[in-house]
């Protein structure tokens, strides 16, 4: 008989996770554990939470969470398709369905649970499932062929997601609750009223208060399920999802000690009522609870694991868990926390129904109004985050508790309040698992911003609903270090951008020197300068070199070319759209000979030709404005460029002219200046093969006009733009653009990207379409105007610098020598130019004296 | 490379005063040499260190942006933005590096440079 160290009876989600952590610890050290693996199903562990999804995008494969290879690698032993039937406590044994007999020194039990099916004359016939297993998705979707009708019974969490199913298989669906109520565990009555009416909104038929007697064979459908109360329903397909149970069969069998209502019983190491066997995840019953949810499984898994390994020295402990939980289900946002059905004794509630919206709202609270006992969220989970901290960390309520559930209250001051009342073990980010204190240690780390903090820590970068919460912890941190958390621009200017730019708007500023003298202190810096200089020509537009404003101009702006690491200079020609014609292609090759310039294809469907010195700059765009170019603005944050796909006129999917539109629409913004650059994309249809939605606005091709996408970002943070308009005609498109790029010009701060000014502008999408859309502000006019100034005022800037002598002056290495800079040096690489190393720059220039 | 000499000091004549845009600067040849002279309002007071930045190996701080930290009249390098003191050469954020200061002068509407 062959013994192992750790037997583990089963390998679902929690089984798998308890390997895992044998497996970590078994690496480092000679002393590994013998672990031997037995799955009932045929397959390996697998993402049993996201099971659902093999109906939508993703197939078993990606749900799989090991492979066999990995187990043995790691020397762990493993069998599939193989059930355990036997234990033996006293000889320390377990005999399996194929009667292969091992013995343990521990055993750990993680056999989860599996679907309760109510006795019912009839179940036992084809098409008729519960919803566990990738063989029971797989079987669903085979009865689904060729049925019309699908009934789910169980109106319960599991019972809408497998309705949900049911749905995308293309079934007329119906869900069946005993309860009066849908997901009477999580919400309440009223909740489930309007629950119910979104579901059914969206076509799910809801059926409640039906228990069903008999399954009988139907006549136009495959069945006839008969309830108590005489009425019936047709269908094709049945799912049972009424309840799961613990699986603890075996401990039934072999006298460990379960529950009343079932559940293997363990205390807070885990362990069962034989020291040496543990049980985890679902089919555990600690403290008379069983956790239907895969994250207090894994902590088991850690207290079974660490206990099994270090014994009585071992100090980390089953805690309970909370059972809080927000999902989306049948396209619904459903949130429950705590006591939803306000059950302790003495607490109070308050509730909120938007009958308009259908939003359902209830918080329960303690007898004395200082604490948050639970809640309900059905059509809106937005305070999610903000409830379940004050409701984990016990967080005093402010003094009118029913605050909270005023929509969009304009007073977020209870909750930045709450801040500093959270423990540091508090968790902040959910999806990431991030605690107050490990954000406060990203900011003792150095950050001072949300980017960094997101970056170093996680934290706010899956769903990203607790943004706020970090960017709160931030703030009140910076405070506490003595950082001073103001908006101002630096130190010579106690304003913000947003004020800035509305002071020189109204007194109509027309230069630095004048601003900083009223307004400021000092002289200006490196940041106030060029924010300044940009938001000049945002509102006034004068050629950048003039005089007044040249001595402003970052690197890039001040000699109109972005400047490379050796000193030299980019030459960025625009192509609106990326449409070029040969004779333009030639004209660009001959000048990059002429001139000896390195020549790529850019990320953006243009030429970047590098390698240009100062003196050349003028000599090279001279020849490009001859050829009909004009700058391409490379260097400004600006319009950069705007990126098309050949559309309806070639594409055989093409629905809109995406090109024409792309160059339209670069030729209208070329040159305007911004907080930030600013990129745009034309797709030509749904295919979306321009790469509209990691633009700033990106425009994608509808059969009825164009779609409208704001606020994406390719680059260092990735974000999807996010869909304000559809089947825009040109005319609306192009008012909707220019209204956001000018209120985005307005109130941005300073090198903010339009993603990450969506994402902080309160109110978000829908108030900015208001004041785009609706004119709330009633500046649609205003804004319009000065986005028709910018157009009619716009300039190449090249051509006019080189007709203008004064500015030409710059354009050297040397004021009193006509000499370039000796000590740039290019070497040879792919037939191409590129800066030598500074060493071979050094030894070149010691060669040639 | 026109010389004049004053009190016993050798002046390089290098440029009008006016080719230099208040708060900009341009580089000068001086015996081999890579110079950077700036000129900064309120008082069109010029100031000159080396154009070569130690930091990012290039000769260029003639083309930084002039600003002012912790009191300091500074030249910001274009490429990586380290802060050098106009007065004394000195990178105000990376105490190692430091650059040539040079005297400069207008004379008669003419910038000169001092030959050491
Ligand atoms: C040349 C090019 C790379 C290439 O070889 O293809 C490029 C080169 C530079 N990029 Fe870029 N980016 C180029 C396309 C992109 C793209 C792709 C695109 O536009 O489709 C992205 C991601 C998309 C986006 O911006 O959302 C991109 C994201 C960045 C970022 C990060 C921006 C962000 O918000 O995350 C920077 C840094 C910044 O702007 O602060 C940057 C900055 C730069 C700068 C300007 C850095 C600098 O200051 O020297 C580079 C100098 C260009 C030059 O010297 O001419 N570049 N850069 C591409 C020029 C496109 C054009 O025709 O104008
Ligand atoms: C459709 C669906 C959606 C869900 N959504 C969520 C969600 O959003 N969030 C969440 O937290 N949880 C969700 N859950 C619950 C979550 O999947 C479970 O909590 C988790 O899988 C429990 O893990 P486990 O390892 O304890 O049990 P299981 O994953 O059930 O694994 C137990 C394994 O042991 C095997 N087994 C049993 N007896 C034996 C035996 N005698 N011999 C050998 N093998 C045996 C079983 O066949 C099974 O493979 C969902 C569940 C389902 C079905
Ligand atoms: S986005 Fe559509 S129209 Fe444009 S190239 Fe791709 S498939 Fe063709
Ligand atoms: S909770 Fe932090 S990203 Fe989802």
């Amino acid at each position: 008989m062959q013994h192992y160290q750790v037997i583990v009876i089963g390998n679902g989600m929690v089984g798998h996770r308890f390997v895992e952590h044998m497996i970590s610890i078994n690496k480092p050290t000679d002393s590994t554990f013998s672990v031997m693996v037995f799955s009932e199903e045929k397959h390996l562990a697998y993402d049993r939470v996201q099971l659902s999804s093999v109906f939508a995008d993703k197939s078993e494969k990606e749900l799989t969470l090991t492979s066999k290879d990995y187990y043995i690698n790691n020397q762990v032993d493993v069998s599939i398709n193989e059930k355990v039937n036997y234990i033996d406590k006293q000889s320390k044994t377990i005999t399996t369905s194929i009667g292969r007999t091992f013995s343990f020194d521990k055993l750990i039990m993680a056999t989860g649970s599996y679907p309760f099916v109510p006795p019912i004359k009839g179940i036992h016939q084809d098409h008729i499932h519960v919803y566990r297993t990738f063989e029971d998705l797989r079987d669903i979707k085979s009865s689904a062929a060729g049925a019309k009708t699908g009934v789910v019974i169980g109106g319960g969490l599991l019972g809408l997601e497998a309705a949900n199913a049911l749905k995308q298989l293309g079934l007329e669906t119906h869900v069946v609750e005993f309860a009066p109520q849908l997901m009477p565990v999580q919400v309440d009555e009223s909740g489930g009223q309007i629950l119910r009416k979104k579901i059914e909104e969206i076509g799910v038929k809801v059926h409640l208060e039906k228990s069903t007697s008999q399954i009988s064979a139907g006549t136009e459908s495959r069945f006839t399920l008969n309830f108590a109360d005489q009425s019936y329903l047709d269908t094709d397909v049945v799912v049972f999802s009424a309840g799961i149970r613990p699986q603890d069969e075996l401990a039934r069998q072999f006298d460990l000690d379960v529950g009343e209502r079932g559940g293997i019983v363990i205390n807070d190491f885990c362990q069962t009522s034989h020291p040496d066997i543990y049980a985890i995840g679902e089919c555990a019953l600690w403290q008379d609870k069983v956790f239907g949810l895969v994250a207090p499984g894994y902590q088991m898994a850690k207290v079974a694991q660490t206990h099994l390994v270090e014994g009585s020295a071992s100090e980390l402990k089953f805690e309970g868990a909370d059972m809080s939980t927000k999902l989306k289900l049948l396209g619904v946002d459903v949130a429950s926390i705590g006591d939803a059905h306000g059950q302790t004794k003495g607490s109070l509630s308050y509730s909120f129904i938007n009958e308009v919206e259908q939003i359902y709202k209830k918080i329960v609270i303690s007898e004395d109004a200082r604490h948050l006992l639970g809640a309900v969220m059905v059509g809106c989970t937005a305070d999610y985050g903000n409830w379940i901290q004050l409701y984990l960390n016990k967080i005093d309520l402010p003094e009118y508790p029913e605050s909270l559930l005023v929509p969009y209250a304009e007073d977020t001051g209870s909750t930045s309040g709450g801040i500093e009342a959270l423990p540091e073990s508090a968790q902040i980010c959910a999806c990431n698992d991030v605690s107050k204190g490990q954000v406060i240690s990203c900011i003792k780390n150095g950050a001072t911003n949300l980017a960094e903090v997101k970056s170093q820590s996680n934290a706010a970068t899956g769903c990203g609903g607790c943004g706020q919460l970090v960017g709160q912890v931030l703030d009140a941190e910076l405070l506490k270090l003595g950082v001073e958390v103001n908006d101002h621009l630096c130190e010579h200017f106690e304003y913000n951008r947003t004020d800035l730019f509305d002071i020189i708007r109204v007194k109509q500023i027309k230069t630095f020197e004048q601003l900083i003298s009223e307004y400021g202190s000092g002289h200006g810096c490196d940041l106030c300068k060029p924010a300044v200089a940009s938001i000049l020509a945002s509102l006034w537009n004068e050629p950048v070199l003039n005089r007044n404003h040249v001595s402003l101009q970052d690197t890039n702006d001040a000699f109109l070319a972005n400047m490379q690491k050796n000193g030299t200079y980019s030459v960025v020609p625009r192509v609106p759209g990326g449409e070029i014609t040969a004779d333009k292609l030639i004209v660009i090759g001959e000048v990059a000979k002429e001139f000896n310039l390195y020549c790529k294809i850019t990320g953006g469907q243009r030429i970047d030709l590098f390698g240009a010195q100062l003196h050349e700059l003028p000599l090279i765009w001279k020849k490009l404005i001859d050829a009909g170019f004009e700058t391409g603005h490379a260097y400004g944050k600006a319009l950069r460029t705007v990126k098309s796909c050949v559309g309806k006129t070639w594409c055989r999917f093409g629905v809109q002219d995406s090109t024409s539109m792309a160059i339209l629409l670069e030729e209208r913004y070329r040159g305007i200046r911004s907080p930030h650059k600013i990129k745009m994309a034309v797709s030509g249809c749904a295919r979306e093969c321009a790469e509209a939605q990691s633009k700033d606005f990106g425009v994608i091709a509808s059969e009825k006009g164009w779609n409208l996408f704001v606020g994406g970002n390719g680059g260092m943070r990735p974000r999807h733009a996010d869909l304000f308009a559809t089947d825009l005609s040109d005319e609306e498109l192009i008012r909707y653009i220019d209204r956001i790029m000018i209120f985005y010009i307005r109130t941005a701060e300073r090198l903010q990207r339009t993603s990450v000014w969506l994402e902080s502008l309160s109110g978000g999408l829908d108030y900015l379409r208001s004041v785009v859309v609706e004119d709330k502000l009633s500046i649609a006019d205003d804004m319009e105007n000065q986005m028709q100034h910018l157009i009619n005022s716009y300039k190449c800037e090249w051509k006019d610098t080189i007709e203008d002598p004064q500015k030409l002056k710059r354009f050297k290495h040397f004021i009193n020598s006509d000499k370039p800079d000796p000590q740039v040096i290019f070497v040879e690489e792919r037939k191409q130019i590129k800066p030598a190393q500074v060493e071979v720059a050094e030894a070149k220039l010691t060669a040639q004296a | 490379m026109s010389i004049r000499e004053t009190n016993g000091k050798t002046w390089v004549d290098i440029c009008e005063l006016n080719d230099i845009e208040i708060d900009t600067g341009v580089c000068a040849e001086l015996n081999g040499e890579q110079v950077a002279i700036f000129r900064v309002s309120p008082d069109n007071k010029l100031y000159s260190i080396s154009n070569f930045d130690p930091l990012a190996k290039v000769n260029m701080l003639s083309r930084g942006i002039i600003g002012e930290t912790e009191g300091k009249r500074v030249v910001f390098s274009p490429l990586y933005k380290h802060p050098f003191c106009l007065e004394t050469g000195q990178c105000t954020q990376e105490g190692s590096a430091k650059v040539k200061a040079y005297q400069v002068r207008a004379y008669e509407n003419r910038v000169q440079l001092r030959l050491t």
